[in-house]
């Protein structure tokens, strides 16, 4: 288990970085390519608004693993003990049924997109939507892991 | 439908579920009721980010996030001190004034926070400043990155409302370096007060010597305003270029930066991105949700029916954008209530610049207030101070705060001059 989670948070890290890198890249060439070449590329923009979102759900399912979501946690931090315990129990079972439903939500979008292609990269959009039944479910991976070590620490 | 996504968002936010989720669960809920196709939800979601001005967010953050690492704010720092070393509480006004300089650099209050902190706190304690004091001002002057150009939140409020962020970016100017000098002042008359050191002769050498170590880095500010205003790039255009930029200090001038330092700078940045175009993706379907029931126009007629006197239409505003700074993000908030506002604020002839800064100045304080304030807890984690405490310290940089907000919501000029 602990290998699993391991790699994929290898291949999600690369992901972001190479996302990022994309994001920089392209909109340079944008404005380089305006300038020097006089006629602007077409497809850096649509390149870099797919990396944004790409990155937006890989980034939220990785601050998912690492808990770095800004929250309003007053109630967490003045509970104690049992009551404490609950609290957090809810809180994970809230984010499974988000993960959930972004997962079948996204799958439903996924399969409008066998039928469309993009404007000007002329790229598949089932590939671009594909990312986001992905990220639902990695995040229901993460969070169930996540309350097994939990109870591991426990026990 | 209105109750229902209200109700769970209050509940689930009280509860402490992230507030990205807070928002899209409460969709969720309102999607089920209503009996819409699921698949609106992760539509609404795409939708909101599929946006190039959004895109200035990643890339002004990958600029900050490389600034950061390429030894920026140790130049920053021993600039502000040869300038103001040799006078009483010099530490204090260096935390001060390298907050504004480097707002001019970042667009994230927090992230300026935690750079300032993590060296400034340590060096102040070292100095027997009063910890409450210091954990205080640090978290204040980082948060004016928020309202200095490049902010994420007046990039937010662009994009949300329309409004040129190059204006919005110009108009920041004036608010950010007065509020950053109100500071200064209040710090010095604490110094006096507690007897604390000085550092350092004056010269002109070393304000020269340290300049020319830090100029490249001060020209930053510049290159983004010219260049947006001038219309020779976009805002997001503009982030690329500054990341560029940055990139090439760091690695080839000030060579703090290695290639291998690269991939954690990168991935740094996505992740602090994430945090925030998550909710801006969640908060669209949210949005989308209410104004299909017009809940915003009721809001704002409803508001309009309070009373049609302008002074007292602009307090009320700036009280609910207050309170809302106690509980929200500036994301969320910007997002959720400009619907609601701006038209109100439009008819009673408010420039959409200066309601922009009005709303940016009023979430800044929010940065610094109990229960959310992030600024204000990075500050306390840092310096071990709690947040009670912190908070205390804190009172008269809200008074500075509010007061340089009354002159921006009375006295238009102020703002609404950089309108072409």
């Amino acid at each position: 288990m602990k290998k699993v989670t391991k790699g994929i948070l290898i291949i999600l890290y690369t992901l972001s970085v190479v996302l990022m890198a994309t994001m920089l890249i392209s909109v340079s060439l944008q404005v380089i390519s305006r300038y020097i070449f006089g006629n602007p590329f077409t497809w850096t923009e649509e390149l870099a608004r797919y990396s944004f979102v790409w990155v937006t759900f890989i980034g939220m399912t990785i601050g998912v693993k690492k808990g770095s979501h800004i929250a309003l946690d007053v109630l967490q931090r003045v509970l104690k003990g049992r009551s404490k315990f609950i609290l957090q129990l809810i809180n994970y079972g809230l984010l499974i049924l988000f993960s959930i439903a972004l997962m079948i939500s996204g799958w439903h979008l996924y399969e409008l997109g066998l039928r469309q292609t993009s404007p000007s990269l002329t790229l598949p959009m089932n590939l671009v939507y594909s990312i986001i039944p992905l990220s639902g479910l990695l995040m229901i991976y993460f969070v169930i892991t996540e309350l097994f070590s939990k109870k591991e620490q426990k026990g | 439908m209105g109750y229902i996504l209200i109700g769970t968002f209050v509940i689930l936010l009280v509860l402490g579920v992230p507030i990205a989720f807070v928002l899209a669960i409460s969709g969720f809920a309102a999607i089920l009721y209503e009996g819409y196709p699921l698949v609106v939800m992760s539509q609404r979601f795409f939708t909101g980010l599929d946006s190039f001005p959004f895109m200035a967010i990643p890339l002004f953050m990958l600029a900050g996030s490389i600034m950061a690492k390429g030894g920026v704010t140790q130049r920053i720092i021993d600039f502000a001190l040869s300038i103001f070393g040799s006078i009483r509480g010099a530490l204090s006004h260096v935390v001060a004034s390298s907050g504004i300089l480097m707002g001019g650099i970042s667009g994230s209050g927090v992230a300026d926070t935690a750079a300032l902190g993590s060296i400034l706190i340590p060096e102040m304690k070292r100095r027997n400043y009063d910890p409450g004091f210091s954990a205080a001002l640090v978290a204040a002057s980082g948060s004016i990155g928020l309202i200095l150009p490049p902010s994420i939140a007046l990039i937010i409020y662009g994009v949300s409302t329309q409004t040129s962020i190059g204006d919005l970016f110009l108009a920041g100017l004036i608010p950010g370096i007065v509020i950053g000098i109100g500071f200064i002042i209040y710090s010095y008359f604490v110094a006096r007060k507690y007897q604390y050191p000085k550092e350092d002769s004056f010269s002109w050498k070393k304000v020269w010597v340290s300049l020319r170590k830090t100029i490249l880095a001060l020209l930053m500010p510049v290159i983004i305003i010219v260049g947006i205003r001038g219309g020779i790039f976009t805002a997001t255009e503009g982030g690329a270029i500054v990341a560029l930029y940055s990139l090439f200090l760091g690695v080839f001038i000030y060579r703090e930066i290695k290639i291998k330092d690269l991939p954690k700078i990168f991935y740094d940045a996505a992740i602090s991105t994430a945090m925030i175009s998550t909710i801006i993706g969640a908060t669209t379907l949210f949005s989308w949700l209410l104004s299909s029931e017009q809940i915003p126009q009721k809001l704002t007629q409803s508001l309009l029916g309070v009373t049609d006197n302008p002074v007292l239409l602009l307090l009320i505003i700036n009280v609910i954008l207050l309170l809302s700074g106690l509980f929200l993000d500036s994301g969320p908030a910007i997002l959720l209530l400009s619907p609601i506002l701006a038209p109100v604020a439009a008819s009673i002839g408010v420039d959409m610049v200066q309601f922009g800064l009005i709303m940016v100045i009023n979430l800044t304080i929010g940065l610094l207030t109990p229960p959310v304030g992030t600024a204000m807890f990075v500050a306390s984690n840092i310096s071990g101070v709690p947040v009670l405490k912190l908070a205390k310290n804190l009172l008269p940089f809200w008074l500075i705060m509010i007061f340089v907000l009354l002159i921006i919501t009375f006295v238009p000029s102020v703002t609404t001059f950089v309108v072409k």
